[in-house]
């Protein structure tokens, strides 16, 4: 299955010190018996069908949220330090760029 | 069909090098184009020009590096931006966003441009600079112990490679005999478990992973490796059995055109591809598509004598109700072609996503080639093979003879993983066999490290750590020992596919709950490979795409009705004028009618096994018969002389 491992190393680059960090912080991963795997006929419709979003993916989510906090805080932190102590008007295209940021991050 | 087998790079052979002169263009245009980036940077240093035009100029240096000009708080979004330009370089990597790594990379320039107040002087230039020094030395030192582990490894494989390639030529050269093959209890379980989600109405997709349709884990990859099995299951043993076999194989191939499974190409083709109008994704690139539904149809195709998806627009994706993009196997196939004739002078080997060439998916794309070459007497293979194997050894093969699994078109840089001899295998056992015999017998003896004894006091194989399934993006090994499991079979290695099959059965959880076999720990796409696995004899990967049934066998008498669960076909063949089945009872002993077809209108037939010992094919050539089925059901029809 030649499908499978050819993102293996990468994926597991990636993915696994999320894992690690969900691990530590004793967020439990999905039971280690596979929903979809478990699935028959016999069972109620699309039961079995492992379409919420995956912990993992959620990790991963949850980390590129924090990353946007991070820096629009810190966009809005430094633009309100720059604002009180420096009196230079930024000029036409970048003021409005400037201000739409500003905005953005309040 | 032809097939030709190339020489290999000689290893031991001191010369040995691969040239790789695309790709090191590639890199030289790369560097060339981050030199005047560089240059560019500098010159507002130089020139003591405005704050806002250092930190522009600093940022084109690295990622972020701009936010340093102004110094402060602003210095924190230097390694933010970087974290952030990883995520860009994953969702590149991912899915084939081409513009996210340059819209973080000069989007960070911009916005460091428009807060920079006031110049620091040379010393964010100086840090900058370290970091880039840093960076580079790391990877320099990283490729120099790769180069001394390749040589190490390069040098053992050259001491093993010819006693154990002779062994995989004894091994590989005695094959089953096509008229006595019979699916076991075992396989009929694993059988099962594909039965059982390909016979769902199409739309429902009950007992598939559903994670994400981008990368491993999608719905796509699982379709056709179910349809593989199926697929061989069809050619090696069930080549006159139609009925719910068949609606299983093609169901799976109408829910490959739901745009639930397709759809992915409509983004790609935005944000890898800048197109905005036209998402065919049987067009440009593309591969992890047209190749692998290539090899998937006309697998089905060459195996059941079924030619529906030869016709006019019998593969088509259906966008919207105002778009759909006409496809069938030949146009497929064609793209696979267009774009080997459009790169051929370049890589040859072209890309899934934009941008991204993966010598795994090619092998899928040529294996399509080599079954369209079968079914139609066209010579893709021989058109294209010589300068894919070329390439593929000179440009993607790294210096201990294995293949790169991952190479950018526009950079030239690879990324470096293991993929395993073992995965390629049996792909190339298609095209190319005595290449394919030759990475198996790396694989093989690679591997032997990880035999130990199992429970039973026989060999067993031990993955080390918890594993990663990229069926579902969750630890496990069934992906792992599936994937030795069916290669083993397929080069005719039967100790070490033991070894890997009782490495599953004793670390996978395996369950036989309702008849189906299954392992727990696994995701369906790792189940399917140990459902292949299960099946799978030597040569039969092989058989399957590139030789078939036999004709006469294709012409004969067909069960064409059997009920589903109730009836488990084990074995339905014939020599061009009877019928052999081997049917089990699906879930109790009981009284089943089956339905027969393309028997000889009016010709009285023989039966043992039956209720009925003869009777009469109708003028439209079938018949119906009842059967009492007992364990094991052995029926045989045959015309009465």
């Amino acid at each position: 299955m030649a499908c499978c491992a050819f993102a293996v190393f990468l994926l597991s680059q990636l993915l696994m010190p999320v894992r690690w960090l969900m691990e530590r912080l004793g967020i439990e991963e999905a039971a280690r018996v596979n929903v979809s795997v478990r699935w028959s006929p016999a069972a109620a419709p699309e039961t079995g069908v492992a379409n919420t979003m995956h912990p993992l993916v959620k990790g991963v989510a949850l980390a590129a949220a924090l990353e946007l906090l991070f820096a629009g805080g810190a966009i809005a932190a430094g633009s309100a330090i720059v604002n009180r102590f420096v009196s230079v008007e930024p000029s036409g295209f970048a003021a409005r760029i400037h201000q739409t940021i500003c905005q953005i991050t309040k | 069909m032809t097939v030709a087998d190339q020489s290999l790079p000689m290893l031991g052979a001191s010369n040995f090098r691969p040239k790789r002169p695309v790709t090191m263009a590639r890199q030289r245009r790369a560097l060339t184009v981050y030199a005047v980036l560089f240059l560019t940077g500098l010159a507002p240093l130089l020139l003591q020009s405005q704050p806002w035009l250092q930190a522009a100029g600093l940022g084109l240096w690295m990622p972020g590096g701009g936010f340093l000009v102004d110094g402060g708080w602003y210095a924190a979004l230097f390694p933010l931006t970087l974290i952030l330009f990883l995520f860009s370089l994953v969702a590149w990597f991912w899915a084939g966003v081409v513009i996210a790594p340059p819209s973080v990379w000069g989007g960070s320039a911009v916005l460091a441009a428009v807060l920079a107040r006031h110049a620091a002087g040379p010393v964010p230039h100086g840090v900058v600079a370290l970091a880039l020094v840093a960076t580079v030395g790391f990877f320099y030192h990283r490729n120099a112990q790769r180069k001394v582990s390749d040589a190490q490894q390069r040098a053992a494989r050259t001491q093993f490679l010819p006693k154990s390639i002779a062994e995989v030529r004894e091994r590989s050269s005695s094959t089953p005999d096509a008229s006595a093959r019979e699916l076991s209890t075992e396989s009929l379980a694993a059988m099962r478990y594909l039965w059982d989600r390909a016979l769902q109405p199409v739309e429902q997709f009950g007992g598939f992973d559903v994670v994400e349709q981008f990368q491993p884990s999608a719905l796509r990859y699982q379709i056709n490796h179910m349809g593989f099995v199926l697929g061989i299951a069809q050619g090696s043993y069930l080549p006159n059995f139609h009925g719910y076999h068949m609606d299983a194989q093609n169901n799976l191939i109408q829910k490959y055109l739901l745009r639930k499974v397709w759809g992915y190409w409509v983004y790609e083709s935005c944000w890898g591809h800048l197109e905005f109008s036209n998402f065919d994704p049987a067009a440009r690139d593309n591969i992890m598509l047209t190749g692998w539904f290539g090899m998937h149809v006309g697998q089905y195709m060459l195996n059941s004598g079924d030619r529906r998806y030869t016709k006019d627009g019998s593969l088509s994706f259906r966008l919207n109700d105002r778009t759909t993009y006409k496809h069938d196997f030949h146009t497929i196939i064609n793209s696979v072609v267009e774009n080997y004739e459009h790169y051929e002078s370049q890589f040859c080997l072209y890309p899934c996503e934009p941008n991204w060439i993966y010598p795994i998916c090619n092998h899928y794309g040529m294996t399509s080639l080599a079954v369209h070459d079968r079914l139609f007497g066209t010579n893709y293979v021989g058109r294209f093979l010589p300068t894919w194997l070329e390439k593929l050894d000179t440009e993607f093969t790294d210096d201990k003879g294995s293949i790169i699994g991952l190479r950018s078109k526009h950079l030239g840089v690879e990324v470096p993983f293991p993929v395993g001899e073992a995965g390629y295998s049996h792909f190339e056992n298609c095209f190319a066999p005595e290449r394919a015999q030759r990475l198996w017998a790396i694989a093989r003896k690679e591997i032997e490290p990880l035999l130990t004894t199992g429970r039973d006091g026989l060999p067993r194989l031990k993955f080390p750590g918890k594993g990663f399934d990229v069926g579902n993006y969750s630890t496990g090994h069934v992906a792992a020992y599936a994937g030795v499991l069916a290669a083993a079979r397929e080069f005719g290695d039967d100790d070490l596919a033991a070894a890997a099959q009782r490495g599953l059965d004793e670390d996978c959880s395996p369950d036989m709950t309702g008849g189906v076999r299954r392992y727990l720990t696994g995701s369906n796409l790792a189940n399917t490979a140990a459902a292949l696995g299960s099946i799978i004899r030597t040569g039969d990967y092989r058989r399957s795409f590139v030789e078939g049934p036999s004709e006469r066998t294709l012409a004969g008498p067909l069960l064409a009705e059997a009920r589903y669960p109730d009836v488990l076909v084990g074995r339905a063949y014939s020599d061009g004028d009877d019928l052999q089945l081997v049917l089990y009872p699906g879930n109790s002993e009981g009284r089943h009618t089956l339905g027969l077809s393309r028997l000889k209108p009016g010709q009285r037939y023989m039966v043992t096994g039956g209720e009925a010992t003869e009777f009469v094919a109708t003028g439209s050539g079938t018949a119906t018969l009842d059967v009492m089925l007992r364990g094991r059901t052995a029926i045989s029809v045959s015309p009465a002389s």
